[in-house]
């Protein structure tokens, strides 16, 4: 027996040693393709394989691209993103082109006997072997796998070829699914886009109507305040757009691409406000299953809008004015400090520095949320605004009702007659009301109804609607301030008498006793 | 018969030339006239924070001690009156008048403006303008300064020493308004600046090098009172995109 047979011999037992070879790096590969969706990082793990298992080194994978070229993505070993530029290879340029062009796998016993060889990315070994498989998406090409063995032994190029393009099928499924992937990603990123800039518009300034001197002054104010990142404490009667406002300075801020988070913190009780509010742990109390984030995480990055800030306890108010000053606070029942990035603006319609005088608000907080105070007007105080607000407002709502809506003058005067304790949410309200009486679209005097008492009149008010006029309110100033307040009340919860009720600090007994005793129209739903 | 023509065509491009000289010049007033409005109006409102603390403090001496909080509160209006003077002087300095601009031209003559520097450093510039783009109600030489600020950032991003891969994507879209598109293939907003980034006075240059950092914070008033919107976005390439969106004459 010569060495030549000897050598044959050897390796006729040596495909066992390859296949097992090739095995191991299958699952390897598998795995690696079962694990994650992130495409290059895929891509790079399965090459580290080809490399480590399977002695086939310099892997190298190049994607079709909508111009039709292939684009080297990355090569083992290499950088890409350090190359000088972006390779790539045309269709029939060079060995990748050639795979690409014939749709084929292609075999190299050695790359310098091959002409046709570019070595572009300069990694090749000259004296070793090369093979190219195309990676197939339901028999197209979109790709290139190319890898060298990292041998010159030529016996097993067939199996290694074999191997490859095995490799290239499966790893064909994943780009596949991860092109399909970024696509489909992209679109819901642009839709994404194109949805927040409709809501920036819709909250922007457009939707906060007035000329008066004292709104030109809050335009301004929003628009400087926008650009920091102070806390501010918007102070208006109920009903003044004091949310308008927020939003306003929320989308016209940098931080409009992260969230607006609001809360009201007189619509919860406490111990509910403190876990909304700064989330909690699992267990942290009865029923507290899984851990939660609370607003205050959500609104990373954004704003938090907290609203009837005068209504927190004093121990709340301890436990906000911690936030204000470190910037951090932790999930009730946890120990970890959280620090979120948010601007916080808080509003009220309280009187802040009374309740600092009784001692109902701590006045180190009321400093810290007085840095940036915005004072809304109330509606009777710009009374020339109201035939812009009529109008922007019957827009939204004939919008809502699919038809035009307008206004007699008789109306408008009216109108400006009354003192709107309720503010322009009142007078939402009211021409909503208005106009669902209306069957032409044309409100007029007679279908303005008015819950609180109306101004002397130029002119006595027709008869056809008596509600204001024969209410024992008229004569006691104490009644009518109540009966105001409550009116506000329920303007500002949709007539919802709970809700109006805890706001008022009453129960829902007690205002269901005053809409009676002072006769409040109940609005029929 | 051929000598005129092309006499003619001379003398069209020296007046063109004579046009985007004195438009730079223009574009370089109003920057310069902007970054100082903007400035002084960063400073006014930070300067108003602390005047409203001394004020709610002022508010509540009051019932204690009179006398200091009537000394305290004559100050303190002193020191308001004269912020308001500044604040009239600001509003007063600025009176561009509103007229129809097309993006497109306007977006042109930035690029004639900023070809020196983009020569300078390299940089391969990719311009895709839509091909009809309706135009958008403004003041033609604060957009003009507005976008020249905007190509400009997008320079500096790319100018770093050894940055290989320097291009800039500039391009104009008709959608519900007219949208432009400003991406470099920079080295992107570093994590937990993109907020930062708007406020007046940041800036990523050391003080030394004459960046007063209102750039950002000055062009987002500017499309904010357009009527518009600004966005910044990370781009597909890692670099940075600026979206800016403008209402078209007839939405606004």
């Amino acid at each position: 027996m010569n060495t030549a047979s000897m050598k044959a011999e050897f390796r006729a037992n040596a495909p066992h040693g390859l296949h097992l070879l090739h095995l191991d790096a299958l699952y390897g590969i598998s795995q690696v393709l079962s694990r994650s969706l992130d495409y290059h990082e895929t891509i790079q793990e399965v090459l580290r394989i080809l490399d480590e298992s399977a002695e086939l080194g310099r892997g190298l994978i190049s994607v079709l691209e909508p111009d039709g070229s292939l684009l080297v993505q990355s090569v083992h070993g290499v950088d890409t993103a350090r190359l000088e530029q972006p390779v790539r290879y045309q269709s029939g340029e060079g060995v990748l082109g050639f795979v690409m062009e014939k749709n084929r796998t292609v075999i190299l016993r050695r790359v310098q006997d091959e002409r046709r060889f570019s070595n572009k990315t300069g990694v090749y070994d000259p004296d070793l072997p090369f093979i190219a498989a195309p990676i197939k998406v339901a028999g197209n090409l979109q790709g290139v796998l190319a890898v060298q063995p990292q041998s010159r032994d030529e016996t097993f190029l067939e199996d290694r070829a074999h191997f490859l393009e095995m490799i290239a099928n499966l790893i064909g499924q994943s780009l596949r699914l991860s092109l399909q992937v970024e696509q489909e990603k992209r679109s819901i990123l642009e839709e994404r886009d194109l949805l927040r800039r409709a809501v920036r518009h819709q909250h922007g300034f457009d939707s906060i109507v007035g000329r008066s001197g004292a709104m030109l002054r809050i335009f301004e104010q929003v628009r400087l305040v926008a650009k920091w990142n102070t806390t501010v404490l918007i102070r208006g009667e109920t009903g003044t757009g004091k949310e308008l406002i927020a939003n306003a300075i929320h989308y016209n801020s940098p931080r409009a691409r992260g969230a607006l988070v609001k809360l009201n913190c007189a619509a919860l009780p406490e111990n509910l406000l403190e876990s909304e509010l700064f989330g909690h742990e699992r267990g942290a109390f009865t029923g507290a299953l899984c851990s939660r984030k609370g607003r205050f995480e959500q609104a990373d990055g954004g704003t938090l809008f907290l609203d009837e800030i005068g209504e927190i306890s004093p121990a709340f108010q301890a436990k906000l004015l911690r936030v204000l000053q470190e910037g951090e606070f932790e999930r009730v029942g946890g120990s970890r400090s959280i620090k979120a990035d948010v601007r916080i603006i808080t509003a009220t319609n309280r009187n802040l520095e009374a309740a600092v005088d009784d001692g109902d608000f701590r006045e180190d907080l009321f400093y810290r949320l007085n840095v940036m105070p915005l004072n809304l007007p109330p509606l009777r105080e710009r009374l020339e605004d109201i035939p812009d607000i009529c109008h922007h407002l019957l827009l939204k709502i004939g919008d809502a009702q699919k038809r035009k809506l307008s206004l007699t003058d008789a109306a408008l005067c009216r109108l400006a007659r009354y003192d709107w304790p309720g503010n322009v949410r009142e007078l939402e309200n009211c021409l909503e009301r208005a106009a669902v009486l209306s069957e032409n679209g044309q409100i007029d005097e007679e279908s303005i109804r008015f819950r609180g008492r109306e101004r002397a009149p130029a002119h006595p008010p027709a008869p056809a609607h008596p509600p204001t006029e024969d209410n024992a309110a008229h004569s006691n100033t104490d009644t009518t301030f109540e009966r105001d307040r409550v009116i506000a009340a329920l303007e500002q919860t949709g007539w919802v008498q709970a809700k109006a009720a805890r706001l008022l600090n009453m129960t829902s007994r007690q205002i269901a006793y005053r809409i009676q005793t002072l006769k409040i129209d109940l609005k029929q739903l | 018969m051929f000598q005129g023509s092309r006499h003619e065509s001379l003398y069209h491009r020296a007046q063109e030339n004579a046009r985007l000289v004195a438009l730079g010049a223009q574009v370089a007033e109003e920057e310069h006239a902007a970054a100082l409005r903007e400035s002084l109006s960063a400073t006014l409102f930070r300067l108003e924070g602390p005047l409203n603390v001394m004020a709610s403090v002022i508010a509540r001496l009051q019932s204690r001690e009179p006398d200091m909080a009537k000394a305290l509160q004559s100050a303190l209006q002193e020191g308001r009156a004269h912020l308001e003077d500044l604040r009239q002087l600001i509003a007063q300095s600025h009176q561009e008048a509103i007229s129809p601009v097309n993006l497109n031209e306007a977006l042109r003559d930035v690029l004639n403006v900023c070809t020196p520097r983009l020569l300078a450093s390299g940089i391969t510039l990719h311009w895709q303008p839509a091909a009809i783009l309706p135009s958008v109600l403004g003041r033609p030489i604060e957009l003009r300064a507005l976008f020249k600020a905007l190509v400009d950032n997008a320079i500096d991003a790319l100018s770093t020493r050894g940055w290989k891969t320097r291009e800039i994507r500039l391009a104009t879209r008709a959608e519900t308004g007219v949208l432009v598109s400003i991406e470099d293939t920079g080295p992107g907003i570093p994590a937990g600046l993109e907020i930062k980034v708007f406020e007046p006075f940041f800036t990523t240059h050391a003080r030394r090098t004459g960046h007063l950092g209102t750039g950002l914070s000055r062009a987002q008033q500017v499309v904010t009172e357009h009527g518009g919107l600004l966005d910044l976005l990370p781009a597909p390439g890692g670099g940075c995109r600026v979206l800016v969106e403008l209402p078209t004459r007839n939405a606004a």
